[in-house]
C-alpha cells in the first residue's frame, strides 16, 4: 500500500473519503468534513468529521488517523474509544468545508472578494494543512466532477493547459467566522484586513452581504471601524448604523470625526439618534448638536469641532507641550490657532514653526496674524474658493464675534462641493 | 432649506419620501414581466376564450406578491443576491445545474423578445433584418457603454407606456357587465385547451430569472430594515401594474377577436387584428406596447442572465467595471444578445418550439427555485428573526406545490401537442 503520492491534495479529494476501521479493517463510513486551528501560520486539520451509515455525523481527533491511502481511505485506529458525538470547535476553530466551499473570501493581495472553489492543502506524513484558497475555473469543473473529461478535451485540441487560480493561505482573508463566533476569536480571525486602507477595505464591505459586512466591522478595533465607516457610501452607512448594536456603534461614533458623526445623526430618527447621544461623552454632544443646528449647505454644517488652540502670551515651548499633549487626539495638528483673552481669533501658527523656533519666544510675537477664515455662515462654495484662492490646507471658521468654532479641511470642503458628483458615481457603482 | 426640513418632520411627508425612495424594484420587475412572450399569452388567451380567463389573474397575483416579498426580504436582510445564497447553502451542483437552465431559458426568452421587436416594428412597416440588428445594437450599446442608472429610469419611465393597453383595450367598447361577470362567476372547462391557458397565464406572470432580478434590483437600492414595508408597497404596485397590464390586454383581445371568432398565434397578430375593429389608433398603441416591452426586456434578460451567472461561479460582474475587469460578464451578455438576435433573423426560424421549449426550461427550473428559496428564507442562520410565519409558509408551500402540478401540466400538455404535431408532419 502506498500513501498518497502527492504532497498537494485538494479538499474535494477528501471529502467523501471512506473512513475505515483499522481493528475491523470495515468502512465504518466518508468524510463529511475536516477541522483544522488557525492558531499557526497555516490552518492545521486537527480532526474529522464522518457521516456513519445512519447518516449521523461523528468527530473523530486527527490523532487517531493512522494511514491516508489514495482511493482507499482514512483508517482510524480505536475508533470506539476516541469517537465523539458532536464537534465543539475551541476558539480559532473551524470546519474546513462549511467555512470556504462556495463562500466568500477576502483576497488581501488583490483587495477584492473572490468566491472559494475549493481548498489546497499540503500534505507531510499525516499532517495536512491548508495553503491555498482555489478560486479559478479548474477548481470549479473539479468540483462538479468534470475536471477529469475537460483536461482532456482540452489536451485533444491543443497544448493548452489551463493554469489554477489559487491563492496563498497568506493573502486569504475568510468572511464568515468560526462557528459559534464571539467577537474576541474574529478579531484574530480578521487581523489581516487591517493591512489595508480603509477606503480599500470599505470597497469591499461594499461586495459582501450584511451579516459579514457587520461582522468585519465588529472584530476590528474601533480607530480602524470608524475610518472604514466614514469611507462607505452614505446609504450602507445607514443600514450599518441601524443594525450595529448601540453601545459599539455609540464607541465607534466617538471615534469618528464630529463632521462625519453629524453627517451620520442628520439621517437617523430623532428617536434612535437621542439614545445614542446619551452613550457618547459630553462635549462630544454638544459639539454634535450645535452643528446639526446648521443648514446644510453652509461652512457650519461641515465644519470639524476638534482643532488646537493657544494663547497669544504662551511660549513657544508652551504651545509646543500643548499641541503635543492634544495632538494624539485631534485630527488637525498642523495649524495651531492663536486666541486673546476673549477667544477671539487673532492669529495662527504652524507646527513647524513652533518646531524650530526657539521655545522662549511668546507667540504673539511671530504669528501670522493676517489668517484666511470664513464665518459659519459662509457658504460652503465661497469655503471651496478662499482654499483656491489661498494655499492653505485648513481653514478656520469663526462665528459672529470672532470666535473660533471649528475648522474646515480642504478635503471636507471639496467633498462637500463634489457632494452632487459623489453622489452620482455612488449610485451608478 | 428650513421649508423643507419642516416638511420632512411630518410623518406622512416623511413617509412619503421614503417611500419614494424606496420605490422601483418591484415595478421594474412588474414591468419586464409583461415582456414580449406574456404580451403572446394574454392576447391569445382573450382571443380564444374571450373574457372567461380572466379569474386567472387573481391566483396570478397573489402568487407574484407572496414569492416577490420573499426575495425582497431575503434581499434586504442578508444584502445577499439570490445566487450568492444558493450557490452558499446548496453548493456548486444544484447552481450550476439551476444556471445551466436559467442561461438557456433565457436565451430563449431573449429571442421571444427580439420577435416581439420584429412583430411590432413589422407594423410600423419597418422589415425585421433593420428592425432587430439595430435593436441589439442599441441595447449592448446602453448596457456596455452608456449609463446603466439612467437606463433603468428611461425604462420606468417606458413602463407608464404600457398603460397604452388601458386605451387600446377601452377603444374596443368592451362588455363590461361580462367582465363583472367573469370574476364573480368564474367558469371552469376541463379540456387541454383550457387549462392548457390557465397554466401559461400562471407560469407567464412568474418566470424564475424574475426572482434572482428582484432581489439584486433590492440589494442596490440599499433599503433599511426599518423601511420594509415601504418595499412590500412597492412589491404589491408592482403585482398590481404587472395583472392591470394583463387584465387589459386580454379585454382588448376578448372584446374584439373573440367577439368576431378571429384566432391568433402571436401578440402581432393580435395588433394587426385590432385594426378593422377598433382602429387603427389602438392597433398601433398595442404594437407600440409590445415593441416598448420587448426592447425593454431584451435590455433586462440578457442583462441580468450574465450577471447572476458570474455572481454564482465568482467572475467579476457589473456594467460598472471595464470590459478587461470583468471579461467573461461582457462576454456572456454579448453571446446572450447575439445569440438570441440571430435566432430571430434565420427566415423559417422555428419560433414557437423555442417559444415553447424555453417555457418548458423555465418551468423546470421554478420549482427548483422557489424550493430553495422557502427553504432559505426559513433558515434562521441566514434570515435570523425575519423567517417567514406561517400564513407565508402556507402561501408559500402551498404556491409552490400548486405551481409544481401546474408545472407539471404545462410541460406535458404542449410537448404532447407538440410531438404530435411532429410526427404527424414528418
Amino acid at each position: 500500500m502506498n500513501n498518497l503520492p502527492k504532497k498537494f491534495v485538494f479538499l474535494y479529494y477528501l471529502i467523501n473519503l471512506p473512513v475505515i476501521d483499522t481493528t475491523t479493517g470495515k468502512k465504518i463510513g466518508r468524510i463529511f468534513d475536516l477541522a483544522a486551528t488557525l492558531k499557526e501560520m497555516y490552518p492545521k486539520v486537527i480532526g474529522l468529521i464522518m457521516r456513519n451509515k445512519k447518516n449521523k455525523k461523528i468527530y473523530l481527533p486527527w490523532s487517531s488517523v493512522k494511514m491516508m491511502v489514495e482511493d482507499k481511505g482514512i483508517f482510524i485506529e480505536n475508533f470506539s474509544a476516541v469517537a465523539q458525538e458532536t464537534f465543539n470547535p475551541a476558539a480559532n476553530e473551524i470546519l474546513l468545508k462549511e467555512t470556504f466551499w462556495d463562500k466568500q473570501i477576502v483576497d488581501i493581495h488583490g483587495s477584492k472578494v473572490v468566491r472559494v472553489n475549493d481548498l489546497h492543502l499540503l500534505k507531510e506524513g499525516l499532517g495536512l494543512w491548508v495553503v491555498h484558497m482555489d478560486i479559478g475555473i479548474t477548481g470549479l469543473l473539479r468540483r462538479l466532477g468534470v475536471s477529469k473529461i475537460f483536461e482532456y478535451l482540452i489536451k485533444l485540441v491543443s497544448s493548452y493547459e489551463v493554469a489554477d487560480r489559487i491563492i496563498s493561505w497568506k493573502y486569504v482573508q475568510p468572511i464568515n467566522g468560526p462557528i459559534g463566533t464571539d467577537a474576541l476569536s474574529l478579531k484574530v480571525h480578521h487581523s489581516r484586513l487591517a493591512e489595508l486602507h480603509p477606503a480599500d477595505i470599505a470597497d469591499i464591505l461594499i461586495d459582501l452581504g450584511t451579516e459579514e459586512r457587520l461582522n468585519i466591522l465588529k472584530s476590528m478595533d474601533k480607530v480602524t471601524a470608524a475610518n472604514t465607516i466614514q469611507e462607505l457610501p452614505f446609504k450602507i452607512r445607514l443600514q450599518v448604523a441601524e443594525l450595529l448594536d448601540q453601545k459599539l456603534l455609540s464607541e465607534i461614533i466617538s471615534e469618528m470625526a464630529i463632521d462625519e458623526a453629524v453627517d451620520l445623526f442628520s439621517q437617523m430618527p430623532n428617536k434612535k439618534m437621542n439614545t445614542l447621544l446619551t452613550r457618547l461623552p459630553p462635549e462630544k454632544v454638544t459639539q454634535i448638536l450645535n452643528l446639526l443646528g446648521h443648514a446644510n449647505d453652509i461652512a457650519g454644517s461641515i465644519m470639524n469641532t476638534d482643532f488646537i488652540c493657544i494663547r497669544q502670551t504662551m511660549t513657544a515651548g508652551e504651545a509646543l507641550e500643548k499641541t503635543k499633549k492634544e495632538s494624539n487626539r485631534k485630527k488637525e495638528s498642523y495649524y495651531i490657532y492663536v486666541l486673546d483673552d476673549s477667544n477671539s481669533l487673532v492669529g495662527v501658527v504652524t507646527l513647524q514653526q513652533l518646531l524650530t523656533i526657539s521655545p522662549e519666544k511668546v507667540i504673539s510675537e511671530f504669528m501670522r496674524k493676517r489668517i484666511a477664515k470664513v464665518k459659519i455662515k459662509t457658504k460652503i462654495k465661497d469655503v471651496a474658493e478662499v482654499f483656491y484662492k489661498y494655499d492653505f490646507t485648513v481653514v478656520p471658521v469663526i462665528d459672529k464675534l470672532g470666535k473660533i468654532q471649528g475648522i474646515i479641511t480642504m478635503k471636507d470642503a471639496f467633498e462637500s462641493v463634489f457632494h452632487q458628483i459623489r453622489k452620482e458615481t455612488e449610485q451608478t457603482q | 432649506m428650513k421649508l423643507w426640513d419642516k416638511i420632512k418632520e411630518k410623518p406622512l411627508m416623511r413617509n412619503l419620501i421614503i417611500f419614494l425612495a424606496v420605490l422601483g424594484p418591484g415595478i421594474v420587475t412588474g414591468s419586464v414581466d409583461n415582456d414580449a412572450g406574456g404580451i403572446t399569452t394574454y392576447s391569445v388567451a382573450g382571443a380564444i376564450f374571450g373574457y372567461k380567463l380572466l379569474w386567472t389573474l387573481i391566483p396570478s397575483f397573489i402568487i407574484l406578491a407572496v414569492v416577490q416579498e420573499m426575495n425582497a426580504r431575503m434581499g434586504i436582510v442578508t444584502g445577499k443576491g439570490l445566487a450568492d445564497l444558493i450557490r452558499e447553502n446548496f453548493g456548486v451542483k444544484i447552481t450550476f445545474f439551476i444556471f445551466l437552465g436559467l442561461l438557456a431559458a433565457d436565451i430563449g426568452n431573449t429571442a421571444t423578445e427580439f420577435a416581439g421587436v420584429a412583430g411590432s416594428m413589422d407594423i410600423f412597416g419597418v422589415s425585421k433584418y433593420i428592425s432587430v440588428p439595430i435593436t441589439a445594437l442599441a441595447v449592448w450599446i446602453l448596457v456596455v457603454k452608456g449609463n446603466y442608472k439612467t437606463t433603468e429610469r428611461i425604462f420606468l419611465l417606458f413602463s407608464f407606456c404600457l398603460l397604452s393597453y388601458i386605451v387600446s383595450a377601452i377603444l374596443a367598447r368592451p362588455n363590461w357587465s361580462q367582465i363583472g361577470t367573469s370574476f364573480i362567476k368564474p367558469t371552469m372547462h376541463i379540456n387541454k385547451e383550457y387549462l392548457g391557458m390557465v397554466l401559461g397565464i400562471v407560469g407567464t406572470t412568474i418566470a424564475p430569472w424574475m426572482q434572482f432580478y428582484m432581489q439584486s434590483a433590492v440589494i442596490e437600492k440599499r433599503i433599511k430594515i426599518e423601511d420594509y414595508k415601504f418595499v412590500v408597497v412597492d412589491v404589491i404596485i408592482g403585482c398590481i401594474a404587472t395583472v392591470v397590464v394583463a387584465f387589459f390586454i386580454i379585454v382588448a383581445c376578448a372584446a374584439t377577436l373573440h367577439q368576431n371568432g378571429i384566432v391568433i398565434n402571436e401578440a402581432r397578430d393580435a395588433a394587426v387584428a385590432l385594426k378593422p375593429f377598433a382602429g387603427i389608433f389602438a392597433s398601433q398603441l398595442f404594437a407600440f406596447g409590445l415593441f416598448v416591452a420587448s426592447v425593454f426586456s431584451a435590455t433586462i434578460l440578457p442583462l441580468a442572465t450574465a450577471f447572476y451567472v458570474c455572481e454564482a461561479f465568482g467572475f467579476e460582474a457589473g456594467i460598472n467595471k471595464k470590459i478587461n475587469e470583468a471579461p467573461q460578464f461582457y462576454a456572456l451578455f454579448t453571446f446572450i444578445i447575439l445569440v438570441s438576435a440571430i435566432i430571430i433573423l434565420i427566415p423559417n426560424a422555428p419560433l414557437i418550439a423555442i417559444t415553447i421549449w424555453s417555457q418548458i426550461i423555465n418551468a423546470m427550473l421554478l420549482p427548483v427555485v422557489l424550493i430553495s428559496m422557502i427553504t432559505m428564507v426559513n433558515n434562521k442562520k441566514i434570515m435570523g428573526k425575519y423567517t417567514n410565519n406561517n400564513f407565508q409558509n402556507t402561501v408559500g408551500w402551498l404556491t409552490t406545490v400548486i405551481l409544481i402540478v401546474l408545472t407539471i401540466m404545462l410541460i406535458v400538455s404542449p410537448l404532447i401537442s407538440y410531438l404530435h404535431k411532429f410526427f404527424i408532419k414528418n
